[in-house]
């Protein structure tokens, strides 16, 4: 099996910094990283990643509003997204379900525990 | 009141409250009656008929409440049965009458009461008929909603409801008036006359009839858009708080995580990484809630401004000398307009904003720019374009004071990226950042400026911003100029 390649969606420097650690050193997938929406946007459609993590609350193009731009697509619009954001309300669960999204993991995450986490809302395990 | 002298005996009493009239065929030889005989001979009274008015009392027993007498005085008329039986009925008639007009001022008197607690009521009350119409309205109501008390009742409460809230409230009214729940309370928006909506609670409940027949609804209403503001903000803080603190929370949380695994035990870089980051958002973590208290204690009015006369200019050294080495690892210089001006305020407070205004100055200017801070009693400034806000101040400031004191004007002037038109508002208010990730790069929590503008306010001040995109910002700040309160 190739290697897995994760696109990771987070306006934070240090929170990008530390889940692409885990991403790559624990579970030995490939990242690519975008620091906005439309950032993520570009690197979707070039890419195509296996999996996008999003983060909801972002300046400009917020994680919901990518996931739109990505269902309108038909080159991206099977992407498989997961959630990794401080929102779970109720009422942000239903547009995630509406939207197709996966799964959500709730910030602060467990990074021992990440890699295994999206693995198993993927579907990618081994 | 009883007569129990020997003009008025109490056998007679007892006879007279027992409705019985009395003929007295000779006033001088009435047995009860003979401290009369001299009054009766000076008036030329020779026979009489009595009839006792007899009114039932509170614990609805007999008292005599007058006596009816018809004097015979031309000669000794010998009374006839019948005539006490026609006096007694008048006397009857006239108890009768007496009692209605004693029921009557009392039901006025209650009445009265019962409006006035109407008409005072702090709260608004209202009477509506089945269908929704104001029946009657009080003054706390119709101020409440706007209206003129006129107005009000041509109205109905459908007219001040919006249509999705009586479809939601549809139901219990209907159990309301069914009698299946005795009283009902809403959290609802009613419309005001001026077009806006106002947040209220009704209370309602249904006044019936002895047969349990509806007749109409008694409805209470309260204002509570304040409580609805406050809640919403604070909701707001809350849900803003825990965003800015899971941020930082969930790099430390996640490096420590893979620090203490061993999982990077063979590449030292990624390590130090990882360690560098949990320190540099500890140190963020640490600033929010610091500011996040500092803010909360301004905010309830717990911090006491240690108000002295202190020199502007050395103010300004103490901030230029603060943060001459943040400025001078981004190449950016610092410059301050010499000034002799003294002002009146908390030293440490305007240190404290003036380190804020500056230190935001520098992380929004690029490397070898110049920033640049002055100090100007404020008549100087007349060409300045922000002269609405100002005049705030001039009136907030000298409230009290001689005009000899003009309020001093402080500026912080950048050459930065600048701040869009619609942003200048709202930068002093919590959680607002512009640029949103690289301020957070930067370590802000977006309270810098709801703390600047509260020790401002709090010294009797004013502050704003004016800015042009890519050409760089200017903040200024007003403090009176002396001891004014």
């Amino acid at each position: 099996m190739s290697q897995k390649h994760i696109l990771l969606i987070d306006d934070e420097e240090y929170i990008r910094t530390v889940v692409k650690t885990c991403l790559v050193n624990l579970g030995g997938w490939a990242v690519s990283m975008a620091e906005s929406g439309q950032e993520g946007l570009l690197i979707a459609k070039k890419e195509h990643p296996d999996a996008i993590l999003l983060d909801y609350m972002m300046p400009g193009m917020n994680g919901i509003m990518l996931l739109r731009e990505l269902r309108k697509e038909t080159t991206t619009r099977s992407i498989p997204v997961v959630m990794l954001t401080a929102r779970v309300q109720p009422s942000d669960q239903v547009e995630y379900t509406e939207l197709d999204v996966l799964g959500v993991i709730s910030k602060p995450f467990e990074p021992l525990n990440l890699t295994t986490q999206v693995a198993t809302m993927l579907g990618w395990q081994s | 009141m009883l007569f129990l002298d020997e003009c008025f005996p109490e056998e007679c009493y007892e006879f007279y409250c027992q409705g019985n009239p009395r003929s007295v065929s000779d006033v001088f030889k009435d047995k009860w009656a003979d401290c009369l005989a001299e009054f009766m001979e000076q008036v030329g009274v020779k026979t009489k008929i009595v009839a006792p008015i007899v009114q039932m009392d509170d614990k609805n027993l007999p008292r005599v409440w007058g006596l009816l007498i018809v004097h015979s005085c031309a000669y000794y008329r010998q009374w006839q049965s019948n005539d006490a039986e026609l006096l007694q009925s008048i006397s009857n008639q006239l108890g009768i009458a007496l009692k209605q007009s004693d029921l009557y001022s009392q039901l006025q008197t209650s009445e009265i009461r019962l409006r006035n607690s109407f008409e005072n009521a702090v709260n608004g009350m209202a009477m509506l008929t089945m269908n929704g119409h104001f029946m009657q309205v009080n003054p706390a109501l119709c101020q409440l909603l706007g209206y003129s008390k006129s107005d009000l009742l041509s109205l109905t409460i459908q007219d001040l409801i919006q249509p999705q809230e009586l479809d939601r409230s549809r139901d219990s009214v209907q159990d309301l008036i069914r009698d299946q729940i005795s009283s009902l309370q809403i959290e609802s928006e009613l419309l005001h006359q001026s077009g806006k909506t106002l947040w209220t609670i009704c209370s309602a409940s249904v006044v019936r009839n002895p047969e349990g027949e509806p007749l109409y609804f008694v409805v209470q209403v309260v204002d509570i858009s304040e409580r609805r503001a406050l809640e919403q903000m604070k909701s707001e803080f809350i849900s803003s708080v825990s965003h800015e603190l899971r941020t930082p929370l969930t790099s430390i949380h996640g490096s420590l995580g893979l620090l203490v695994s061993g999982a990077l035990d063979n590449q030292p870089e990624t390590l130090k990484q990882m360690i560098e980051i949990a320190a540099t958002e500890s140190g963020r973590l640490v600033r929010l809630v610091n500011d996040i208290l500092d803010l909360e204690r301004l905010e309830s009015n717990k911090i006491t401004l240690h108000r002295q006369w202190c020199n502007a200019e050395a103010l300004m050294q103490r901030v230029v000398d603060i943060l001459r080495l943040t400025a001078d690892d981004r190449d950016i210089r610092l410059i301050m307009t010499p000034t002799a001006q003294q002002v009146w305020a908390d030293e440490d407070r305007i240190i404290q904003v003036l380190v804020n205004l500056v230190n935001n100055a520098i992380k929004f200017s690029s490397p070898g720019s110049t920033i640049e801070l002055s100090v100007l009693p404020q008549h100087d400034n007349a060409s300045l374009p922000s002269q609405s806000k100002q005049q705030d101040t001039h009136e907030h400031s000298l409230d009290g004071d001689s005009s000899s004191s003009l309020p001093i004007l402080f500026q912080v002037k950048d050459n930065g990226k600048g701040i869009p038109a619609d942003k200048l508002d709202i930068i002093f208010d919590q959680f607002q950042q512009i640029h949103g990730s690289d301020s957070r790069e930067q370590g802000g929590a977006g309270l810098g400026l709801a703390i600047c503008r509260n020790i401002v306010q709090q010294h009797g001040g004013n502050i704003w911003a004016e800015s042009e995109l890519g050409q760089g910002s200017t903040f200024y700040f007003t403090l009176p100029a002396s001891e004014s309160r």
